[in-house]
């Protein structure tokens, strides 16, 4: 049994936290966000009623302690109450106590920082030394700057970090806390690497085919003016050179896009089994074509979190990339499974291949409890050997003398398809042995019930 | 998320939680020495490279109190279970981040010897593989704090990449060498970074070893139901 909290009356005193946090909230947040100042004060309101919930000791006696209860769990549950607005609140906060303990998260920053835990330090957390000094000086009482720092894991990203000092009045002796705002600043910081990676990646790919294409207008130009047969074969080559610079700038346009959201994951629902099936609808003709047979496992809506333009992609490029490494007059086979619980050994278990294969993690998936749709792609193409495989979904990594380096192959569709990935927050794994084939699998978390 | 565990007695809940922030500092630490070492080569810095010479100190310091803490925390909590594991696993890990300081502060030192030599352009391959060796030990790290075993099986299967990729690099440095023997000095230090990166990776495997020894109380390596999951 928790012990009931008591009711507190709004007094004087706490009318001065209100006012007190307030007054920090006020000034801190509306620099800090822009918030408009309507909204700031909302805020700083809730944040003042958590801190009235939160009237009651952490301190207890250790006969307190032993009798049968938490106090951290009293408290906690008092908090999950009286915090039900705070939740609600998109932007990631957080209340650090005397001890740099996490005591309170909303869900914002519980998903920020994947606490799953209250009442763990907060370096449990995050690692970076100069976040702690802030909270130690905020903890102090003291005014600090923003600090940004870098996480890897799921996904690049930068968070700002602003730390203020309160001590609520409701405690006595007063006991410093610390009230932490934490807000993703990815996109200002990677946007200009990323601007210049990518005017670096077009300006280097687009080269070769405006040479080309210079090479053979001057050519048109110059002696073979008057010579038809000639004119008629260089234009059909200037064609497949134009059409290359297109799907290039294409490919390009499209790996930026992703790259923009990526840190943000999907919260729709999309259809898997709707994504496959128009994946091959398109390839349909390419692969009569070469007389490759594609064939499609699975039931009818898979329900997954995930952008369904998204997912069609993944599943194009997926397939373009099989049906480019595979021989004609072979087969393609596309499945998707359901499972109830996915662990990191799973997907390689029963798999076809002989035991020579060599397997790869491309993005590793975080693993929510939940059930999750599997998606296989294997073909009977010749299969990648070991040194390659580290480097597949690398941009403009082509295996040399492969079938894509010659045919379609920007050198991007795989790094489209790692970054879908990455930003839905699931998995890629690749599997290929030399004369075997090779296997790409897609683990993506199910749409909630 | 509502749960919470706590022991009877909150000093002893203060020295694991000590024990939690000393290991996230030193391993903040050399996850900066590791990247700070990396960059210093790709940049050319050798100022920086001092640098992360200068942090190991800092780093071995840490491991020496995160040593000392455990073994009070040993002889005057006696901890059980899984406190007991987390306390070996504590001891365990700090060891293993303080040998990839020692490795950063050596790839520092060669960084500054290949920065007095004439620009070449291998530093491609050697910041690949820092890359990936980084992600690898944030993920260990992030794994060894939040007590995250799946999360510390998958960075352990993954060690295979570091592994394939410091092979390919040492063909490529191979070839290099061969074909132009004045390279020879540049390639050679340039191995022994990737080496030295390449061992970073194995450490960040044996952090997982022990965070899936700490959680499951049984050894990674002889966990039967994960046969045949890494060449190993």
């Amino acid at each position: 049994m928790n012990p009931e909290p008591t009711n507190r009356r709004l007094s004087v005193q706490d009318l001065t936290v209100v006012l007190t946090v307030s007054l920090i909230s006020l000034l801190g947040l509306s620099f800090l966000f822009s918030v408009p100042l309507g909204g700031t004060l909302t805020l700083a309101a809730l944040m003042a009623s958590i801190l009235i919930a939160y009237g009651f000791s952490d301190d207890k006696t250790p006969s307190e302690r032993g009798s049968g209860t938490s106090p951290f769990k009293a408290e906690q549950d008092y908090l999950a109450a009286q915090a039900n607005m705070a939740d609600n609140i998109t932007d990631a906060v957080a209340i650090i106590d005397q001890r740099e303990r996490v005591i309170y998260a909303n869900p914002a920053a519980q998903k920020l920082l994947q606490i799953t835990n209250l009442g763990r330090p907060l370096s449990t957390y995050i690692r970076e030394p100069t976040v702690r000094a802030v909270v130690q000086d905020a903890l102090k009482g003291d005014k600090t700057d923003a600090v940004i720092y870098h996480v890897e894991n799921p996904t690049d990203s930068y968070i700002r970090v602003t730390a203020s000092p309160f001590t609520p009045d409701v405690f006595d002796p007063p006991r410093p806390m610390a009230l932490l705002f934490f807000y993703d600043v990815t996109e200002y910081n990677l946007v200009d690497s990323q601007r210049a990676d990518f005017l670096a990646n077009a300006s280097h790919e687009l080269k070769t085919p405006v040479a080309s294409l210079l090479g053979y207008i001057e050519t048109l130009q110059g002696h073979a003016k008057d010579d038809p047969e000639a004119r008629e074969k260089f234009l059909g080559i200037m064609q497949s050179q134009a059409e290359r610079m297109q799907r290039l700038i294409n490919d390009l346009l499209s790996l930026r896009r992703i790259e923009q959201v990526e840190h943000i994951a999907p919260n729709e629902t999309a259809d898997l089994h709707l994504a496959a099936k128009a994946a091959i609808e398109a390839e349909e003709i390419y692969a009569d074509k070469r007389r490759i047979k594609m064939k499609l496992k699975s039931k009818k809506k898979c329900l997954v979190v995930g952008h369904q333009d998204e997912l069609i992609q993944l599943a194009l490029n997926l397939l373009d990339n099989a049906l480019k490494i595979s021989a004609d007059g072979t087969r393609i086979t596309l499945s998707i499974d359901y499972t109830e619980k996915w662990t990191p050994g799973q997907a390689f278990t029963g798999s076809s291949f002989s035991g020579l294969a060599s397997t790869r993690r491309i993005v590793p998936v975080s693993t929510p409890e939940r059930p999750h749709y599997i998606m296989t792609i294997r073909d009977q193409g010749p299969g990648f050997s070991r040194e390659h495989i580290p480097r597949i979904g690398e941009r403009f990594y082509r295996i040399a003398g492969d079938l894509s380096s010659q045919d379609k192959g920007t050198g991007l569709g795989l790094a489209i398809v790692k970054h879908i990935t990455r930003r839905h927050r699931g998995g890629l794994l690749i599997q290929s042995a030399r004369g075997e084939g090779t296997e790409f699998t897609v683990i993506l978390p199910s749409a909630p019930q | 998320m509502q749960k919470l565990v706590d022991h009877i007695v909150s000093g002893y809940d203060d020295d694991l939680n000590q024990l939690t922030t000393m290991l996230s500092e030193l391993g903040g630490l050399v996850e900066t020495m590791t990247a700070d070492s990396v960059r210093s080569i790709k940049k050319r810095d050798s100022d920086l490279a001092e640098k992360v010479v200068e942090m190991d100190k800092r780093a071995n310091l840490l491991q020496e109190q995160i040593d000392e803490d455990a073994l009070r925390l040993m002889a005057l909590r006696h901890p059980m279970a899984t406190d007991l594991r987390r306390t070996i696993g504590a001891i365990r890990c700090a060891n293993d981040l303080e040998r990839v300081g020692d490795l950063a502060e050596g790839i520092a030192r060669r960084a500054i010897s290949i920065n007095k030599e004439d620009k070449i352009d291998l530093a491609k391959g050697v910041s690949r593989i820092g890359k990936l060796v980084k992600t690898q030990l944030s993920g260990a790290l992030d794994a060894l704090l939040r007590e995250d075993a799946e999360k510390a099986l998958q960075i352990w299967i993954a060690d295979e990449d570091v592994d394939e990729m410091y092979n390919a690099i040492f063909r490529e440095l191979l070839t290099y060498m061969m074909g132009d023997p004045r390279t020879i000095t540049a390639c050679a230090s340039f191995l022994f970074v990737a080496k030295n990166l390449e061992r970073i990776g194995d450490h960040a495997t044996n952090i997982c070893e022990s965070v899936y020894f700490t959680v499951h109380g049984k050894q990674l390596v002889n966990d039967a139901s994960l046969e045949g999951q890494r060449s190993l």
